[in-house]
């Protein structure tokens, strides 16, 4: 798994490539919480080049939106592959979460 | 841990098998989906998902510390 950062105005973007699983989940969920750390908790998750999830990274995911939210902000993610959406929708979590077609869509929600 | 898995005529069954800590899957109940983030408790999803996209499996906890975990899904294809 590599993950990359880029701050978009007051929005930040992690884009998470290759698999988020119980041997790399505990990175995500860290990445995620220095930026909300530092105030940045408008956070996207880019996950174009996320080809698997499992059970650890669905609760990297919740405990980054739970901590998003408590801060004022919120986790969306973006461009999700059809393979991941299906573990998404089996989990309830597309019910939690925000999902949007590409990153672009994703920033423009923050700022509507 | 070993993985071995068997492509039959319409029958993918992969054999997992482990020396980590025994347990029973009957005892994890399904998730509530519908709960609020921060109602959700952590755990359990790798079952629900297990259940929601296997056509049969099987635990057996090793008596020798070998646990095995059996699944079974049906591909369509084949005569069968």
């Amino acid at each position: 798994m590599e993950i990359r950062f880029e701050r978009r105005e007051s929005v930040t973007i992690v884009s998470i490539e290759g698999s988020v699983d119980g041997a790399t989940a505990p990175e995500a969920t860290a990445s995620f919480r220095g930026e909300a750390q530092e105030g940045r908790v408008r956070l996207i998750g880019d996950l174009a080049g996320c080809d698997y999830m499992s059970s650890a990274g669905l609760r990297a995911l919740l405990e980054t939106v739970k901590d998003a939210r408590r801060r004022g902000g919120d986790l969306r993610l973006a461009a999700v592959r059809p393979e991941v959406l299906r573990v998404l929708e089996l989990s309830g979590f597309t019910g939690i979460l925000k999902v949007y077609p590409d990153v672009a869509s994703a920033a423009e929600s923050f700022s509507a | 841990m070993r993985v071995s898995v068997v492509a039959e005529e319409g029958t993918l069954t992969v054999v997992i098998t482990d020396r980590g800590r025994a347990f029973d899957p009957e005892e994890i109940g399904p998730p509530d989906l519908r709960a609020a983030p921060e109602d959700r408790r952590p755990g359990g999803l790798g079952w629900h998902l297990i259940r929601s996209t296997v056509d049969a499996y099987r635990y057996e906890p090793g008596t020798r510390g070998d646990n095995r975990l059996t699944l079974v899904k049906r591909t369509g294809e084949g005569k069968s």
